[in-house]
């Protein structure tokens, strides 16, 4: 089963409606028009990067980086879908802050049900999103936080995200059968983790 | 049962396989197996909906905002060429330069006076003990330890060859151009040794001038520095 479009049930940032003509104009030097763009965007890359780091703090200064390396790079921008360029920015300067945190990759988030982190009210962020998703997205966010780093690094950019195996690699750094490797083990580690939770998948 | 068992595909396949895997999903055994086996079939089933969950986890709010565009950074300042970086060096040459002023304006009007009644009755004194005449006594309250410490700036051999036992006699450290001046004119010479006569002769003289030298080098640095610091101007950024 091919995974749901996330644009049709209205969770996340969809392109702006003149986005070419935008991203023209912030290529040229438009400060305003680069705004525009950080603006839109920055809930995507704040998700992206909270979900690779589990820390509020460390996912605003990994957002906050992303900005500036995107403002020092949107020359290069060669077109495609501006949200995966700038995904693919955040993601490695999320990466960076991984490696000088130098956590150990088998490393776990903490519990947030043990009340030692906090998870973002998902229901809230969005009206669109019913209740039974937002439980859903809820369960998924606790089983995703306690992969190991390493699985749950890959898993967020290829399945969450949408990365190809080639993408997830050259950001982490890491060979192609590892990638694999890690997005299929923790496939199969968050069905364990959502057993009980099955039935939420299917409304 | 068992047999069912061991023939499954490693889990690992499976996971492959609901994520559209080509190399999953070329493998026509495999995907056989998962068709035939419910078992298999449920994993792929489930991991397939997981996926789909997991695509739709929304974009999540900021948890502080964010400044959405790096400040405008300064251009980067072009590398100074050989003037620029004389004119960086022009205030502690300035410094300098005063420094010399001073020093030389202060050398070459009290103290050379002094020195160079010191050095004249330091002089005056060697020659009195060349000839053996005990009655050098201007000579000896002349040579005082400063006498005796500032020799060398008479520049000569003479005056460093000068007895310690000069300042053994008299009273220490009154130096004037009164005492000075007969001591030094009467200051006898060595025979044979017009050379040093004329040294001892002229070390007054060049003792000034070598204050006047660094004084005229102060200025000259001052001037220099003021004008390259005010001709010399910063590049913009």
């Amino acid at each position: 089963m091919p995974p749901t479009d996330p644009a049709s049930r209205g969770t996340r940032t969809a392109p702006l409606p003149d986005e070419a003509d935008v991203v023209a104009r912030a290529i040229a030097g438009d400060r305003s028009a680069f705004t525009q763009l950080m603006e839109h965007y920055q809930s995507a890359c704040y998700g992206l990067a909270w979900r690779l780091l589990g820390d509020a703090d460390q996912a605003a200064d990994a957002t906050q980086d992303a900005f500036i390396h995107a403002y020092d790079a949107i020359a290069k921008f060669r077109g495609g879908l501006f949200r995966s360029w700038m995904l693919r920015i955040t993601a490695n300067a999320s990466y960076d802050i991984l490696r000088r945190a130098q956590r150990r990759p088998t490393t776990t988030l903490p519990d947030p049900d043990e009340g030692e982190a906090e998870l973002p009210d998902l229901g809230a962020t969005n009206p669109v999103v019913e209740a039974a998703r937002a439980e859903l997205y809820h369960h998924l966010e606790i089983a995703l936080r306690q992969l190991p780093e390493d699985q749950r690094t890959a898993v967020v950019l290829c399945d969450v995200y949408g990365m190809d195996y080639n993408e997830v690699a050259a950001t982490t750094a890491s060979a192609l059968g590892t990638v694999k490797s890690r997005i299929h083990r923790g496939r199969l580690r968050l069905r364990e983790l959502l057993a009980e939770h099955r039935e939420l998948f299917e409304r | 049962m068992t047999m069912q068992h061991e023939s499954h595909p490693h889990d690992e396949r499976l996971a492959a396989l609901a994520g559209a895997d080509p190399q999953a999903t070329d493998d026509r055994a495999l995907r056989d197996h998962v068709t035939a086996c419910d078992r298999c079939r449920a994993v792929v089933d489930d991991l397939a909906l997981l996926r789909s969950a997991l695509a739709e986890l929304p974009d999540l709010r900021p948890s502080r905002p964010l400044q959405l565009l790096p400040p405008v950074a300064a251009p980067a300042r072009p590398r100074a060429g050989l003037l620029g970086r004389l004119r960086r060096l022009s205030m502690p040459a300035l410094a300098a330069g005063a420094a010399l002023i001073l020093v030389g304006a202060f050398g070459s009007t009290g103290v050379v006076e002094n020195l160079g009644s010191a050095a004249g009755a330091l002089y005056s004194n060697v020659g009195a003990d060349l000839e053996g005449a005990g009655a050098s006594a201007e000579g000896a309250s002349a040579a005082t330890p400063e006498a005796t410490a500032l020799r060398g700036l008479g520049g000569n051999d003479s005056a460093a060859s000068a007895p310690p036992a000069a300042s053994s006699a008299g009273e220490p450290g009154i130096l004037t151009p009164e005492a000075e001046t007969p001591t030094f004119m009467a200051a006898p010479t060595r025979e044979g040794d017009d050379e040093g006569a004329l040294s001892v002769t002229s070390d007054p003289f060049s003792g000034r001038l070598a204050w006047l030298v660094v004084l005229g080098l102060g200025v000259v640095l001052a001037v220099g520095s003021l004008l390259l610091r005010f001709t010399v101007q910063p590049r913009a950024g």
